[in-house]
């Protein structure tokens, strides 16, 4: 027991160094940090960098050294190292000390968004990006199509001649069979009803993975409950948060909160890590608005992952055979963000004749994280190719995840490495094993 | 003299001389870097005035015979987990991660050694050499975390050192760059080396000898099986009287771990390990090895338990149980986090039968000083890891005099300052209750034969009289 | 040339001063415990003291649950056995000499025998000890409990220094109750290989044999000894592993409850007063190799390998030509190996052309030189008999 953490904060806090000290990172939660370092070797970026800078650890002392004045919130080392972070929360996993890290970055962000100068074309884009194309699936679907189109045709090579390297990598993300079609608003329960939950689409998902989310509808009724699925909801606003930009978040969360938590259900069920792992957070992202906090506390404790919701009602339709050697890559907003491990693994091990391989590191980062293989492309790269490496050795020829973006990223990955190995959502592999 | 205060070169000069001699993306020299090597897992803070990454022992001798030409401090840093200062640059100078040193450089399954980088994660070790049917023993709490040059500086144990051994029983080579940049190796795969046995030297020492750029260490066969019992009992003087009476009736086990009240309650609210609320202490034990035998053990164990007042025994049927009764020992210190929103935790050592004695005098320092403690620790080697919570920052004056305190009565009982967090600059001011002036200047004799310029993390573990003399006032009062 | 002082201080304040005395006056002096081991180490030249702790003797503290003793450094092993004993306790260590060594001797001369292959050996069990200084001061380093990390670990730097450092006045040592059984087997190879690949089968599960040790009296005839110590399941366990590691080695194994008898011969190799033992220290893999370079020499007389450990010893005999160019054959062969290896007995004649310590040019002879200064700075403690000259 050499090194168990110690507890001891001896440095007063002198000063604000935030913009906005009511939505800075929260002295409560950064106090909680006991700097034992058990965080580090959990984390990505701290795995390929080794800089305590790029550590959990090290960005709460930077957070700290923020609001002592030791630094300032606009300096370029401070930007450069939060927004290094892949926000996985892996250190979440590993803090004994339970400090909630992603809310602690995420309000950096917000504090970062604020101090920083942005180019007039950078504003043009993010806002674009996430006013416009995110939230709006049709556009979004429209955009993918264009872009499988263009990948097809060979854009993406003529991008890379001509220099345009991150475009190009942005467009080998998008999956081949993006799709888009609407699903209907009810999927009966088949047998006898044991409950009944509403279908949370996803923007990306809608856009990229409607046939998953038609999937996991189907599994779903085909172990008795009830899908519908409202038509009148937005997007989760989590890629929002992630990058700092809280008042579209909180605008998206009180859309979605106002026209889902009348419906009748037992539960909204999301099959994207990141979303989910966000709209169980609502009730923190409006913490501070007494008009909304209650509501939305309620709302984020209805949320449940697809594969947490099926594996806690249980499986009553047995799956048929599926001849596949499968390893699951668990998606960081599942398994640090929600703490859902066992749940998608014992799923899949319900399906006869799949071999669950294991994978090494199959809890980090793939590099995806929202939107950081565009924002931080390097580094983004480097932990796609550790992941492949891990996959191409696990022996597996079926990647399962439950994420879009690790779901795009890994496919992505597969494919500029020559490998065939295909890539599942845990609700695809369900449903196929149902229509064997 | 190894308490000169050096007065070498420092600042912006320093970074850039080091920068032209091994490379800017080696060296770490802005302030805001600068910060964030001025913190491990204890308490005490000191910003150096450069970090470098070296990639090689090269790197480390050119480094070494840099600062030692310019009276520069050497401090190195493994994963910053210490919780005596042992990475802290408390005179200043350069701090070495040796982030970018972490490879496993070898695999000997024929000769049950591995040679390693100092900035191996202890884990990844074992983890590396399990499919050998083969691990490394010393398993301190942080193993996920800590490297193996850190181990070694410290001399690092955990839970199941007991029947094994600590760090210092399974190195069985290094090799160290001296402050003035001289590389040595001693020893190697061999169990013993000729002359003087530089290695035990070295272990343990905290960096104050030299830095650690290669261990070649001993792998050990996995246990062919496991035994895990919990058991709870009305008084913590039976759990104590317990820990005794195994040992005296000849079973060493893998591990021993005593839990009190205070613990147990934290403990159930946090991670529900089942373990019975209304008792006063919980000991958990682990005998490992050959199958045959184990249950024979546990079934003595548990009749000494018995004999001694156990109220509940509970013997893990599956490796889930074992996890879930480990899991309650292994999330003691996080759950404290139920009790109190701060914890400082104490290391002392006392011969095994005076635990009951010294728990009650822990009791004592706890009700004096009106702060609750918490205890959880390796009874089986009486190594006390009392943990006194408290909540304000001004009550620290008060937690540090009850920790000092309880090494007193360790001493006192024939114990030791430490049994595994090291001496560091967290206790160095502490070193003459256990050790007389020439006990001390036995180990100075040592630090100036590998270290005259005393470069080589100054300020630890040797008494200083700029920092110690607030404490020897103190004493004297 | 002055008359030979014997001193034998009754207490380590004494022997202290005894020491400083001396360093003042620049007389050198060799230390004794009850000296079954003057053939250790380098030159033994006359000096102008011979310091017996054979006066500071008696178990100092024992408290039976705690498994430690403390005892004076000039108690004999045999006296600390019998308190053990009384205690149902033992310790863990079976050096050479063990009818007449000191602790401290047993300690100065970091002296192994078998057990280490369970137990560890001397550095695993001395948990503290008290220093007489040449300073004339008396050191305390370590402690009384088995675990324990404040300052440096001065106990290891004076494992085997054979009194070249300071005298050791005091250890606290380990100790274990006895184990409830033990029993043994033994089996017979004609090729080193298979002996040690047999040894291996057992050393490298957890089995943990007290001791496993290859014996060979000349090619084409090597035996494994197997001694197993706990509890009586274990050590049956124990037994049916090495039973069946014997067997996929080509051998057969028979039973041996008086194992331990023919164990004891072969701890006292080093005792023979005849011909020169070298003591090896190897990888543990390197040693059926080394066993038939050591085997194929002229004059080899005996092999006796602790084979969990690598600790070889290889008794040769012959004429003076003989034991010098097999002495150094096999120092060379242990290095090839990637071990070390000293000659540990060789006969008084040939102390200056067996070199003890090996060719001078052992990793950290600099540091060991610092060491002995900084310890002994008028180099009066065994002049010519440690590392350092």
């Amino acid at each position: 027991m050499t090194a168990e953490p110690t507890t001891m904060k001896a440095t007063p806090i002198a000063f604000s160094g935030y913009p906005d000290t009511a939505d800075a990172p929260a002295k409560e939660l950064l106090s909680r940090c006991v700097h034992c370092g058990f965080c580090l070797p959990t984390c990505p970026t701290y795995g390929v960098l080794g800089v305590e800078m790029d550590s959990p650890r090290g960005r709460i002392r930077l957070m700290q050294n923020v609001w002592e004045g030791r630094i300032a919130a606009a300096s370029d080392d401070f930007e450069k190292h939060i927004s290094a972070c892949l926000d996985c929360r892996a250190c979440e996993t590993a803090c004994p000390s339970g400090v909630e890290y992603g809310k602690l970055v995420e309000a950096t962000r917000s504090q970062i968004e604020r101090v920083r100068e942005r180019s007039p074309m950078a504003q043009l884009v993010r806002s674009f990006a996430f006013r416009a194309l995110i939230p709006q699936p049709a556009l979004l679907a429209l955009f993918a199509r264009v872009s499988v189109l263009s990948r097809k045709i060979g854009v993406a090579r003529v991008l890379r001649l001509i220099g345009m390297r991150r475009m190009a990598d942005l467009l080998d993300l998008v999956p081949d069979r993006a799709t888009s079609q609407a699903l209907p608003a009810t999927f009966a329960a088949a047998g006898t009803r044991r409950g009944r939950v509403a279908l949370f689409q996803g923007c990306v998902m809608r856009a990229a993975y409607a046939d998953t989310n038609a999937a996991t509808a189907r599994v779903l009724a085909r172990n008795g409950i009830e899908v519908v699925v409202p038509q009148d909801q937005t997007c989760c606003g989590a890629l929002h948060a992630h990058a700092g930009d809280r008042v579209d978040a909180r605008t998206l969360a009180k859309r979605n909160i106002a026209s889902l938590e009348a419906l009748d259900v037992d539960a909204f069920i999301v099959n994207a890590a990141g979303c989910g792992a966000h709209l169980k957070e609502y009730g923190w992202l409006l913490k501070d608005d007494p008009a909304w906090h209650e509501r939305a506390e309620r709302f984020s404790s209805r949320v449940r992952d697809a594969t947490e919701h099926l594996a806690a009602v249980g499986i009553v339709a047995r799956p048929g055979a599926l001849r596949a050697r499968a390893a699951y890559d668990d998606p960081c907003h599942l398994l640090h963000g929600q703490k859902i491990k066992d749940e998608p693994r014992a799923l899949l091990g319900a399906i006869p004749g799949l071999e669950l391989v294991p994978l090494v590191e199959a809890d980090w980062c793939c590099g995806s994280a929202g939107t950081y293989n565009v924002t931080q492309p390097e580094l983004s790269r480097q932990l796609l190719d550790r992941k492949v490496g891990h996959i191409l050795r696990s022996g597996a020829n079926m990647v399962v995840t439950a994420n879009p973006g690790c779901h795009m990223q890994i496919a992505a990955g597969l494919r500029s490495a020559g490998s065939d190995i295909s890539v599942l959502h845990v609700m695809d592999v369900l449903d196929r094993a149902y229509s064997t | 003299m190894t308490t000169a205060i050096h007065a070498g070169l420092r600042g912006a000069e320093l970074v850039t001389a080091l920068e032209a001699l091994l490379g800017p993306t080696k060296v770490l020299g802005t302030p805001e870097d600068r910060m964030l090597y001025e913190y491990d897992g204890a308490v005490d803070t000191a910003t150096p005035d450069a970090v470098v990454l070296p990639n090689d022992t090269q790197d480390v001798a050119k480094l070494a015979r840099f600062c030692h030409e310019h009276d520069v401090p050497i401090v190195a840093r493994g994963a910053g987990t210490g919780l005596s200062g042992g990475a802290i640059p408390v005179e200043g100078g350069v701090v070495v991660s040796f982030a970018r040193m972490a490879r496993i450089l070898e695999i000997d399954v024929a000769n049950r050694r591995a040679v390693v980088q100092p900035g191996l994660i202890n884990l990844h070790l074992s983890t590396a050499v399990a499919p050998h049917g083969l691990y490394f023993v010393p398993d301190p709490s942080s193993q996920k975390a800590c490297t193996l040059g850190g181990n070694v500086a410290e001399n690092s144990g955990g839970p199941h050192t007991l029947a094994y051994g600590v760090t210092t029983n399974h190195v069985t080579g290094l090799e160290a760059v001296l402050s003035d940049g001289t590389v040595v190796r001693l020893g190697g795969k061999a169990e013993d080396a000729e002359g003087y046995d530089l290695v035990g030297a070295f272990v343990g020492s905290e960096g104050t000898l030299g830095l650690v750029t290669e261990i070649t260490v001993k792998l050990t066969p996995l246990p062919e099986d496991k035994r895990t019992i919990m058991a709870a009992f009305p008084s913590m003087d039976q759990a104590s009287e317990s820990v005794s009476s195994i040992i005296a009736a000849g079973i060493v086990p893998a591990a021993m771990e005593l839990m009190d009240k205070l613990a147990i309650e934290a403990v159930e609210a946090a991670v529900s390990a089942g373990y019975p609320l209304e008792a006063e202490g919980i000991l958990l034990l682990e005998v490992d090895g050959l199958r045959d035998g184990l249950d024979d053990a546990a079934e003595r164990i548990e009749a000494i338990c018995r004999e001694h007042g156990a109220t509940t025994l509970r013997r893990a049927a599956s490796a889930l149980e074992r996890e879930r009764l480990w899991a309650g020992r292994k999330g003691a210190f996080a759950a404290m986090g139920r009790l109190a929103p701060a914890y400082y935790v104490q290391d002392g050592v006392i011969p095994r039968t005076r635990l009951p004695e010294v728990l009650r005098t822990v009791h004592d320092v706890s009700v004096r000083h009106g702060l609750r403690i918490a205890n959880v620790f390796h009874a089986g080697d009486g190594n006390l890891h009392p943990l006194v919570l408290f909540s304000e920052p001004s009550e620290l004056e008060s937690v540090k005099e009850a920790g000092l305190e309880i090494l007193a009565a360790c001493i006192a009982a024939g114990g030791s300052l430490t049994g595994e967090h090291g001496v560091g600059m967290e206790k160095n001011c502490y070193m003459p209750l256990q050790f007389s002036a020439a006990d001390l200047a036995a180990m100075r004799r040592v630090k100036d034969a590998f270290d005259p310029a005393g470069l080589a993390n100054p300020g630890k573990i040797f008494p200083t009289p700029g920092r110690c003399k607030e404490f020897q006032l103190h004493a004297a009062r | 040339m002055t008359t030979v002082d014997t001193l034998r201080p009754a207490d380590a304040e004494t022997c202290a001063r005894s020491l400083a005395d001396a360093s003042g006056a620049r007389r050198t002096v060799r230390v004794r415990g009850s000296g079954t081991k003057d053939y250790l180490g380098g030159e033994l030249a006359p000096t102008d003291i011979v310091l017996e702790t054979t006066a500071m003797r008696g178990v100092v503290a024992h408290v039976p649950a705690d498994l430690t003793v403390t005892v004076a450094a000039g108690t004999t092993l045999v006296e600390l056995r019998q308190t053990l004993a009384a205690a149902g306790q033992v310790l863990a260590l079976d050096p050479p000499h063990g009818d007449r060594a000191t602790i401290g001797g047993v300690v100065a001369a970091n002296s192994t025998g078998f057990l280490r292959a369970r137990y560890g050996g001397v550095r695993d069990q001395l948990i503290g000890t008290t220093l007489a200084l040449a300073d004339g001061t008396v050191a305390h380093a370590g402690g009384r409990v088995v675990k324990n990390v404040a300052g440096y670990d001065l106990n290891k730097l004076f494992i085997g220094s054979l009194g070249t450092l300071g005298v050791i006045v005091e250890c606290t040592l380990k100790v274990l109750p006895r184990p409830a059984a033990s029993a043994g087997l033994r089996a017979r190879f004609a090729r080193a290989a298979d002996a040690f690949r047999a040894a291996d089968g057992v050393a490298s599960t957890s089995a943990r044999p007290a001791s496993l040790v290859v014996d060979a009296t000349g090619r084409g005839a090597l035996e494994l000894l197997v001694l197993a110590e706990g509890g009586a399941p274990a050590v049956r366990r124990t037994l049916e592993i090495a039973a069946t590691s014997v067997r996929a080695s080509g051998s057969a194994s028979e039973p041996d409850d008086a194992i331990a008898d023919a164990l004891a011969p072969l701890r006292e190799l080093p005792a023979a007063s005849d011909g020169v033992v070298v003591r090896a220290s190897l990888p543990p893999a390197a040693q059926p190799a080394f066993a038939d370079t050591a085997m194929r020499l002229e004059g080899f007389a005996r092999l006796v390998a602790d084979a969990a450990t690598g600790t070889v010893r290889v008794a040769l005999r012959g004429d003076d030509d003989v034991l010098v160019l097999g002495a150094d054959a096999i120092v060379a062969a242990a290095r090839v190996c990637g071990g070390t290896a000293h000659a540990e007995r060789r006969p008084d004649s040939l102390r200056r052309r067996i070199a003890a310590w090996g060719d001078g040019d052992m990793p950290g002879l600099f540091l060991m030189r610092r060491l002995k200064e900084s310890f002994d700075p008028n180099g009066i403690l065994e002049p010519a008999r440690g590392p350092v000259r």
